[in-house]
């Protein structure tokens, strides 16, 4: 940047403070201070700053160089003033005391704001610093609260499957035992033991419903503990077809279907959407869905189920009329052992295990299920159940 | 009489094996543990060994034990029938799909769950013996 050459005549206390606040000004060169007398404080200081200093009345140098662009009269001497006016070159400025004086003010202003300014952003710096040295004390600590939580989830996660290992061992213990009880019920009422009453018959019906009844709990008990151990990575996953999942689970059904004069009606059956799961979990999730929808259904009703693809996403809806749900149990049938009053009073066979086993399912394959239901009216399960076309829910977190 | 032997470790299962069996006129040993099951198997010479598939030593042993079967000269051409406690459903039902099914792998004809259905249990043995 080309520099402003500066003069300044007078070198008194007054010429002493201008100059000081002009040597801070980076764009101003001070070429030459000028007084008569050669002890000024003015001219002291600009010797200090190797500033060229001259005592003639004349001021020959000034005359001399054509560069100066601008001089400071700070003597307060009109007839210093007016010489001034007389030699300078039209390109030159020149400055009274007056006007000096002003400039003087605004330049010590300057001064103040700067020193403000740099109090000002020390002070900043100094809040930055406490900030970051507080921001840095509380990540330390979350840090260690997370490692906390991280091992004391660590724990949980470990009590859980030691749980989930002994609900494994105690239900596999149950199945044995219960398997011969089974074997022997059939083995007395098919006769195989010899002749029977026909009272004896009628209370081994009854131990084998009971029987039944019992060896489905089980089952369900140990479907649901195998789910709860099961890492996804290790599951056979692979793209099914939908419709030959329903299909083969309507046709298991059916029977429970038939003897209660229910019609299950089937919409949008066309097309051959492919999910990906694991075959043997998609059809327990199906059936107990279908299952529920029979059982939780009047007599002489209809169920309704759909294929749907709002936006690409292959849904399916099972609509049911039959009791419904409270709105406060809602949100609680995904519960395990969960049974509302209406529910276990409409079917008593229920074990409360049913719509877990669908959760973890559905967890596992990152399905979504929505439930819209009304007391007394019915209950519609929607399951998404990922894209119908090419990607699928295998592309979606869990 | 055609001769059935049954190597389950649950002493009721065998017992109904045995009742519904014999009342259909085969002759029926059995063994409750794994232990030197071929030595016992060639000696007794059956048509058909019923074999369980979950020992209280080793879970899979009826596995292993079809194929120690499946190795030797004196039982090799043995049908063998497995008894499994899950179902359809449970844990070893891919073991049975027809594409498992490989004779070097698992040397199995058939099998059948638990509890033990009678008319099953007969029909399948008829079908193999």
């Amino acid at each position: 940047m080309e520099k402003n050459v500066i003069a300044l005549v007078g070198a008194g206390n007054g010429g002493k403070a201008i100059l000081s606040d002009l040597l801070k000004i980076p764009g101003a060169e001070i070429r030459y201070v000028c007084d008569p007398d050669e002890k000024a404080p003015g001219i002291q200081l600009a010797q200090e700053h190797g500033i060229t200093c001259c005592s003639d009345s004349c001021y020959r140098s000034l005359i001399q160089d054509p560069e100066i662009d601008l001089i400071f009269e700070v003597t307060g001497d009109d007839t210093v003033f007016e010489k001034l006016v007389e030699i300078k070159t039209p390109r030159c400025s020149l400055i009274g005391s007056s006007g000096t004086k002003i400039i003087f003010h605004l330049l010590e202003a300057q001064e103040q704001i700067r020193q403000q300014l740099v109090e000002y952003k020390m002070d900043l710096e100094d809040k930055i610093i406490e900030r970051t040295e507080d921001l840095e004390r509380a990540n330390q600590e979350l840090g260690h609260k997370m490692d906390e939580y991280a091992t004391l989830n660590e724990k949980l996660q470990e009590v859980n499957n030691q749980k989930t290992r002994y609900l494994l061992q105690a239900t596999h213990q149950l199945k044995a035992p219960f398997a011969a009880i089974q074997s022997y019920t059939d083995i007395i009422l098919e006769g195989y033991a010899g002749e029977i009453t026909d009272r004896t018959r009628e209370i081994m019906s009854k131990v084998k419903v009971r029987c039944g009844l019992l060896a489905n709990s089980i089952k369900e008990m140990l479907e649901l503990a195998n789910l709860k151990s099961c890492v996804r990575e290790n599951l056979k996953m692979e793209k099914e077809g939908l419709k030959g999942i329903l299909k083969k689970v309507l046709a298991k059904t059916n029977i429970l279907a038939v003897n209660r004069n229910i019609k299950v009606l089937l919409e949008d059956f066309e097309g051959d959407d492919q999910v990906y799961g694991n075959r043997q979990q998609l059809e327990i999730f199906f059936s107990v869905l279908i299952e529920n929808a029979i059982n939780y259904s009047h007599d002489d009703s209809n169920i309704e189920m759909a294929i749907t693809r709002p936006r690409n996403v292959l849904t399916v809806a099972i609509k049911d009329y039959g009791i419904g749900i409270a709105p406060h149990n809602v949100g609680r049938i995904f519960e395990e052992y969960f049974r509302s009053n209406e529910a276990a009073k409409q079917h008593t066979n229920g074990n409360g295990l049913g719509l877990a086993i669908v959760k973890e399912i559905a967890n596992i394959h990152s399905f979504n299920i929505e439930v819209h239901s009304n007391l007394g009216e019915g209950t519609t399960f929607f399951i998404t159940l990922g894209h119908s076309v090419g990607e699928t829910n295998k592309d979606k977190n869990v | 009489m055609k001769k059935i032997y049954i190597i389950d470790d649950d002493k009721d299962i065998v017992e109904s094996l045995t009742i519904v069996l014999s009342g259909q006129g085969y002759e029926v040993k059995a063994q409750y543990n794994e232990k030197d099951a071929v030595t016992n198997v060639t000696e007794f010479a059956p048509h058909l060994i019923i074999l369980d598939v979950m020992f209280p030593e080793d879970d899979g042993a009826g596995f292993e034990m079809a194929r120690e079967f499946h190795q030797h000269d004196s039982t090799r051409e043995i049908p063998i029938l497995m008894l499994s406690a899950v179902n359809a459903k449970g844990d070893y039902a891919g073991t049975f799909s027809n594409k498992d099914r490989d004779d070097s792998w698992l040397p199995v004809k058939e099998f059948v769950e638990k509890p033990i259905n009678p008319r099953i249990l007969i029909e399948k043995v008829k079908e193999l013996i």
